[in-house]
């Protein structure tokens, strides 16, 4: 197997399928005649094949060099997955296009599959109908030594693609192949060996990329009023949410639902840090709305994150003990698909569609020319500078309060303080030099990692002792799988320790002299001011 | 990857039928599939009409990697090859004594075909010698196919006795094979299975026209007639052994 289809390298020698195509006005009758005129071959079986060609919406399995799909044909179904630049394939029977490769029965497949598209599901990419004739090489022996398959492509909506002959070897009998190849190349002038997948050739393969979340691009000039600046950063926060919408309601994806949640959080964080940019009752207003928005999604998503992490709390528990965590399995996706279908009537429901509809009006409505409004009119430069300037400082402050026995409380206030500065520096990272603020974000990632990680280790313990207790109560949690839970909460606690013990080390990188001197000069008003004027 | 072998003392009982059928029902799951024919008859190798021949000897690819990539046969279905079996593996006790460390070469042969295949099945010869008690020591299970006699007991006894006393031991998992349900004593030898001290697998493989005709049709009996009671058999006999292997 090559490394799409399999990440770890082969022993066996290479050996390939040779394709190639002809012009135009060949068709696939005459070419089977010629064929059967050129070898002995056996009846050609039809072969026409329905082919549903899936990906994960970010494109794994393209990016990975292979493709899957469910090749239908006759009764017989079967999903197939196989190497673009090599001939290696591998399949299994199947009715249908699984969702996730979880879906799939436990074996090399399924491993080698999760391995490309973790826990991203499989969605469709393209339908092709494959038009061909199938021929089978033998020898004396009536063994199959080579075989042969014409074929078109067809997608609806396209030209259809060229006629081609695919010559595939069988291992261990490369001696006819290789004659087999002369053969067809002295016989056949105006064969041309093809180059890369019909898929990528008939411009199937990345229609639907444009679904791949990517970060926000938001052009700002330090003179422009500042309620121009913010309506700008929260247009490029509105189309995160629109381009997550569908896949978040539909439930394609978590990958969906966790864009969509960054760009409501960060729409938020952004309505919270341009108060007196815009009047009070308008930004109240919408600051409920997102924050519902928030609400209602968050029970899903920590739902998700415990199924991604499902695997890593086997791994972690004792080998006894692996089997009697299913039940929180079975637990965590009947939850979950539950979970979906509340979302799904949040995102459908008059309360949604009126606050996307009210939200585009009020950041597509020019702002007014002249305002009372205290900071509407000051350049973004400078109203930005102070903003982020006093979240550092504020930073700075809480976390040197933090001691051994604080509680988690208050190292979670300073998560989101950092979370905030964060975006603030995100949203007006075209203000500043792009190596400083680089050099400066990068310092508050590490802590805000480590920060991450005590609060996500803390909510998973409390998310799994609730869980623990409602399984108790449906009696779905028999006494080896309640210790196993409660194993695992421990472990999550020692884990959490940890992280406490090096968040000292962390926080002291990010408060650093050198960090302090160079976010003063990058934020601070008068500073930042003095550094323009020289 | 995992190594199940299909042994009996004696032949004749349905060995080589059951490793070409499992093999050909594991490609088509989807397993990457290599049966190894050992046994110097090459009737495994007969079957997917592959020449019982393998180029410099078995002793070649018993000691060189190059000689054993160079004999693999890819077999006319998708995901299954071969290795197949060579008249001079008669004297494979003698090669495997040359090529040093007897007992773990069929291990080391395979070891260094693990990322190819997720599965490989090994025919035997039907005997005990150095070549068993080496693929002894590289399989995980030994399929042992049982004709439902008193005295086909008796020689899984024997052999259950001999394993036991090895180092490294693969489980035994014993099924009935060739069962003509019109004889009683057939009927009453299978009734016995449970009270055995063996973990025997509960498919059991009919006597059957269909499978003595794969020698005429030179190909695994789920090939050409999926449906008979007896592809349905292996199919059965393939879903406890993959449960079994799960469970290891």
């Amino acid at each position: 197997m090559t490394a799409a289809v399999d990440q770890r390298r082969s022993s066996l020698p290479p050996f390939r399928e040779v394709a190639f195509t002809f012009p135009a006005d060949v068709s696939i009758d005459p070419m089977r005649s010629r064929l059967a005129e050129l070898f002995e071959l056996a009846e050609p079986e039809d072969s026409t094949t329905h082919r549903l060609y899936v990906d994960t919406f970010d494109r794994r399995l393209l990016h990975a060099g292979s493709t899957l799909h469910l090749a239908a044909m006759r009764e017989r179904k079967r999903l197939v997955w196989s190497a673009i630049e090599a001939d290696q394939q591998r399949a299994v029977s199947l009715n249908a296009v699984p969702a996730f490769a979880a879906d799939l029965d436990q074996g090399s497949f399924r491993q080698a599959l999760e391995e490309v598209i973790d826990v991203r599901r499989l969605l469709p990419v393209a339908e092709v109908i494959v038009r061909g004739r199938e021929f089978v090489v033998r020898n004396k022996a009536e063994k199959t030594v080579a075989r042969m398959a014409l074929e078109t492509w067809l997608a609806p909506g396209r030209r259809r693609g060229p006629l081609i002959l695919r010559a595939t070897p069988v291992r261990g009998y490369e001696k006819p192949f290789r004659k087999l190849l002369k053969r067809l190349q002295r016989k056949l002038p105006t064969a041309r060996l093809a180059s890369g997948h019909p898929i990528v050739a008939l411009g199937l393969s990345d229609t639907a990329g444009a679904h791949a979340p990517r970060a926000p691009q938001i052009a700002l000039d330090p003179a422009a009023r500042t309620d121009v600046a913010a309506k700008a950063i929260l247009q490029a926060m509105q189309e995160q949410i629109a381009l997550n919408e569908e896949g978040t309601r539909d439930s394609l994806d978590p990958e969906f639902l966790h864009e969509f949640r960054v760009a409501v959080r960060r729409t938020r964080a952004a309505l919270a840090r341009f108060r007196g940019v815009f009047p009070a009752r308008t930004v109240e207003r919408f600051a409920r709305e997102f924050k519902w928005l928030g609400s209602i999604t968050g029970t899903l998503r920590d739902l998700d994150v415990y199924l991604i992490k499902y695997d890593g709390y086997v791994e972690e528990s004792p080998d006894a003990m692996r089997l009697d965590l299913e039940p929180l399995r079975a637990h965590l996706w009947d939850r979950q698909a539950e979970e979906r279908a509340v979302l799904k009537r949040h995102l459908t429901s008059a309360r949604y569609k009126r606050l996307m509809r009210d939200w585009a009006v009020f950041l597509d409505r020019p702002v007014p020319d002249r305002t009372r409004l205290r900071d509407a009119m000051r350049p973004i430069g400078e109203t930005g500078r102070a903003r982020i300037w006093k979240l550092h400082c504020r930073v700075l402050k809480r976390g040197r309060r933090i001691g051994r026995k604080t509680p988690a409380q208050a190292i979670h206030d300073l998560r989101l303080d950092c979370k905030k500065l964060r975006y603030m520096m995100e949203f007006c990272r075209p203000l500043f030099g792009p190596k400083a603020i680089t050099a400066q974000t990068r310092a508050l990632k590490r802590l805000q990692d480590n920060l991450g990680d005590f609060n996500d280790l803390e909510v998973q313990q409390g998310g799994l002792e609730g869980m623990a207790r409602a399984m108790e109560a449906e009696g779905r949690a028999p006494l080896p799988t309640a210790i196993a839970m409660g194993r695992l909460i421990e472990g999550l606690r020692d884990r959490q320790e940890e992280e406490r013990q090096r968040f000292f080390r962390r926080f002291a990188e990010f408060d650093t002299k050198a960090n302090r001197k160079r976010a003063h000069s990058l934020f601070e008003p008068r500073a930042a001011a003095e550094e323009q004027d020289a | 990857m995992k190594v199940i072998a299909s042994y009996h003392l004696k032949g004749g009982v349905g060995k080589t039928a059951t490793t070409v059928n499992l093999a050909y029902l594991l490609a088509e799951q989807g397993a990457r599939t290599l049966v190894w024919d050992l046994d110097p008859q090459g009737a495994t190798s007969f079957y997917f009409r592959v020449k019982p021949k393998v180029k410099g000897g078995v002793q070649g690819l018993l000691e060189s990697r190059k000689a054993l990539l160079r004999s693999i046969r890819g077999t006319d279905y998708e995901g299954l090859d071969l290795l197949p079996a060579d008249f001079r593996a008669r004297h494979i006790d003698v090669d495997l004594d040359h090529a040093g460390k007897p007992r773990r070469r069929v291990g080391e042969v395979l070891k260094s075909l693990r990322r190819d295949y997720d599965i490989v099945l090994i025919d035997c010869p039907p005997s005990i010698g150095l070549a068993s008690e080496s693929v002894f020591r590289a399989a995980d299970a030994l399929l042992v196919p049982i004709i439902p006699t008193t005295l086909s007991l008796n020689s899984l006894a024997q052999l259950a006795g001999h394993i036991e006393g090895l180092r490294r031991a693969p489980a035994i998992w014993p099924f009935f094979s060739m069962v003509d349900a019109r004889k009683s004593l057939h009927r009453e030898v299978c009734d016995t299975a449970p009270s055995l001290p063996y973990r025997f697998l509960s498919a059991r493989i009919p006597y059957s026209s269909h499978v003595e005709r794969m020698g005429v049709r030179r190909a695994p009996l789920p090939a050409y007639a999926p449906s008979s009671g007896a592809s349905r058999a292996y199919r059965a006999l393939l879903d406890e052994i993959i449960q079994r292997v799960r469970e290891q």
